[in-house]
């Protein structure tokens, strides 16, 4: 009996020991800013995350390198979210908590960034977004600690398209293709909206709405060929069933009997594995959020070549925004003199960020970096070995909701 | 005998004591994030042994317990957010939800057995997805429900847990006494034989029904917690991948245990907690802890712990039998 209680005991607070034992981290001698990065590092969307936690690393080893941020080093610690809001969130709690990092940022998961901007709600923390597109995140559901260095789905999947129609081919009369469900149709809603103010004469003769996770198109793709329509319009059908559709369309020679806009066709991500001879969205027209193929700067070239070395592809624009959030981060705690959150968020309100992109405005009203979108015509150059957009021009702010039609979103707050 | 029976007792007795005091005062002692954790397993422990009510005391392999839990957390979740319900209302409105949800799919699921109960729980469980994935003006659709408006007292890891601890012991109680009465044999009875159990005038599909509806009541208090303990809600907790999490979860522990989920929902987290914090390949880990885990311990973790358990005492009982001349 008496052995039974001391043996528990031992066996309690050993226990005990080995739990508080796991967690805590040793003090060094100079302790580092920590940013939390959650992402999606294994499975179907792990590229982007690997490709957006080497365009953090990149910024940190420089400016490591040149003596850190207030005589401090930054650490980035890595997490995967494993595209689950739940994981995520987990995550999030723990970086925060024993890890002690000072921000968060990542994710490409809608779902995944709304828990964690909830949870930095109410622990009053900085989580700064470099891909999920979710509008709400800025507009609906914003708040304080939340901040976006990333283009969001108005402008990617709508403005942005309809603004490069109307300042190109200025079609008249076109059919829509889009994935059933609420991005799809707020895609279309956004492009509607843009595009027929912008030409009023045009007019969306059909939409056609394909079950989300479709990959056999050929009836949609008859149907648009004999629409009448002189172009197309796909509405956030992305991904493999963007492929899918590309393969199928091009086979049929849709590309030739009509004009194709095509918002993601740009981004490397999708095409990169194509090569010249196989089927892409030829001449459509396609906006891209990194197109480092055009960019001039030789800073881009720069990234461009550490990215490839440090992980082997090409960046995707997750790289880019992870790298600018870093440099975001640096300037503002430099701007404020301590890693103080409050005073950092003040900070960031209305800072214009100045990257190999050009200069980037960050809207004190929703917290949105007015990061550009650019858009071009799908094609092959000698230099690359992909399909890409070549004449590419750029869009800015234009292409973002407007402060007043936030403010009528979020219910005249 | 007698003897035997009293330190068999006894031992449990003892176990719970101490689990109790450690569970009441671990946040003492433990970094916030354990805490969180171990909140998040209460919860899974919760969710796993009221499938395991199904699963391992009714003998029905159900694929769709995360339907259910689903409805539990968007009951709350909706009740506070659309409607502004007082805490404590949208919290208890959760089971009722989850069990009524569970009478309409469970008349339908124990019409059929087997394989077929099976892909009937699971299609229903996918129904539930689809609805709460697409019904965008109620439920939020993809982008779920954020910022809830829980109380700000629950706001802290230490109230929020103990909230927790309170709802999973009672709840787990009560489970423990559905399956030590009457109600609980006569399931394990037709687990074991529906047939038989049929000839010995047992309405079997009644009392399947009634375990569907209870487990369903049980799954809606865990997801209700989940989403006190989160503060959001999102699809995926009706998807499939957080069925087999539960599975899992029943799987490693042992379905043929009271305390089988409860062991396996601590070890399934921890374990995935830990994998993926040093690696990305955590899939591949995981697999080959489940393939052990079935080759090796086909009983579960607390299954074969009780099966040595037994082989020692009964070596130990040999050899005091044989000292007695």
């Amino acid at each position: 009996m008496k052995r039974r209680v001391i043996r528990s005991i031992v066996l309690t607070v050993s226990i005990a020991l080995i739990f508080s034992w796991i967690g805590p981290a040793q003090a060094a001698e100079k302790t580092p800013i920590v940013i939390g990065f959650i992402h999606s590092m294994s499975g179907a969307m792990s590229m982007y995350g690997i490709s957006s936690e080497a365009g953090g690393k990149i910024a940190i080893d420089e400016i490591n390198a040149a003596g850190g941020v207030l005589g401090r080093p930054l650490k980035m610690i890595t997490r995967d979210d494993k595209l689950n809001p739940e994981t995520g969130l987990r995550e999030a709690k723990d970086l925060l908590l024993s890890e002690k990092a000072d921000f968060l940022t990542g994710t490409i998961s809608s779902a995944v960034a709304l828990a964690i901007s909830n949870y930095v709600k109410r622990e009053k923390k900085l989580f700064i977004v470099n891909i999920s597109q979710s509008s709400s995140l800025t507009e609906e559901n914003w708040h304080r600690y939340i901040f976006r260095i990333d283009t969001n789905a108005v402008p990617y999947w709508g403005y942005a398209p309809a603004i490069a129609l109307a300042k190109t081919w200025k079609a008249k009369k076109i059919i829509s293709l889009g994935f059933d469900y609420e991005t799809g149709k707020n895609s279309l809603k956004a492009f509607k909206e843009k595009y027929l103010q912008l030409v009023p004469d045009a007019k969306i003769i059909d939409e056609l709405w394909a079950p989300l996770g479709t990959t056999d198109f050929t009836a949609y793709i008859t149907k648009m060929a004999n629409s009448g329509a002189d172009a197309f319009f796909l509405a956030c059908i992305y991904g493999g069933g963007e492929l899918a559709f590309t393969k199928q369309a091009y086979a049929f020679g849709l590309y030739e009997k009509m004009k194709a806009i095509q918002p993601c066709a740009g981004d490397v991500e999708t095409w990169y594995q194509v090569k010249k001879g196989e089927s892409y969205p030829k001449g459509a027209l396609a906006t891209c959020r990194y197109p480092f193929w055009a960019i001039q700067d030789p800073k881009s070239k720069a990234f461009v070549e550490k990215h490839q070395k440090l992980v082997g592809f090409w960046p995707s624009y997750g790289a880019m925004n992870q790298y600018f959030i870093v440099y975001a981060l640096k300037d503002a705690i430099e701007k404020v003199g301590a890693v103080d959150t409050e005073k950092i968020i003040t900070a960031l309100e209305g800072m214009t960020l100045n990257t190999f992109v050009g200069k980037v405005p960050i809207r004190a009203y929703d917290h949105q970096a007015m990061m550009p979108n650019w858009y071009g015509v799908m094609d092959f150059s000698p230099n690359l070995t992909f399909p890409h957009i070549t004449k590419v021009d750029v869009i800015g702010e234009e292409g973002y909701h407007s402060v007043d039609k936030i403010k009528a979103l979020r219910g005249g707050k | 005998m007698t003897k035997n029976f009293a330190t068999k007792v006894f031992s449990i007795g003892f176990w719970l004591i101490v689990s109790a005091i450690f569970l009441l005062t671990l946040p003492l002692f433990l970094q916030a994030s354990w805490v969180s954790l171990i909140n998040e397993m209460l919860i899974m422990a919760l969710a796993g042994t009221a499938l395991n009510l199904m699963l391992g005391y009714g003998g029905m392999v159900s694929f769709g317990p995360a339907g259910l839990y689903a409805v539990g957390a968007y009951t709350t979740a909706i009740l506070l957010t659309r409607y502004g319900l007082p805490f404590p209302l949208a919290v208890l409105a959760a089971p009722l939800a989850a069990a009524a949800v569970g009478l309409i799919v469970g008349w339908f699921c124990v019409r059929r057995s087997a394989v077929y109960f099976a892909l009937l729980t699971l299609a229903f469980a996918q129904i539930i997805w689809t609805v709460i994935f697409e019904w965008y003006d109620f439920t939020g659709g993809d982008n779920g429900i954020v910022s809830i408006p829980i109380p700000e007292l629950l706001y802290s890891i230490t109230h929020v847990y103990y909230f927790s601890l309170a709802v999973v012991t009672v709840c787990l109680f009560l489970l423990w006494k559905i399956v030590h009465s009457p109600f609980g044999t006569t399931l394990q009875a037709i687990r074991e034989n529906p047939m038989r159990a049929e000839f010995i005038a047992v309405h079997v599909r009644r009392y399947q029904l009634a375990v569907f509806v209870l487990s369903s009541f049980f799954l809606g208090v865990a997801g209700s917690l989940f989403c006190v303990f989160a503060g959001s809600v999102f699809p995926d907790y009706a998807h499939w991948v957080k069925s087999t999490d539960m599975l899992v979860v029943c799987l490693l522990g042992g379905i043929y245990h009271f305390a089988g989920p409860i062991v396996g929902s601590g070890v399934y987290i921890l374990i995935s907690k830990i994998i993926s914090k040093n690696t990305t390949y955590w899939m591949f880990f995981l697999g080959i802890i489940v393939v052990i885990l079935v080759l090796y311990m086909r009983n579960g973790l607390v299954g074969f712990a009780a099966e040595k358990l037994a082989q020692m005492k009964n070596r130990s009982e040999v050899k005091k039998n044989k000292d007695v001349p």
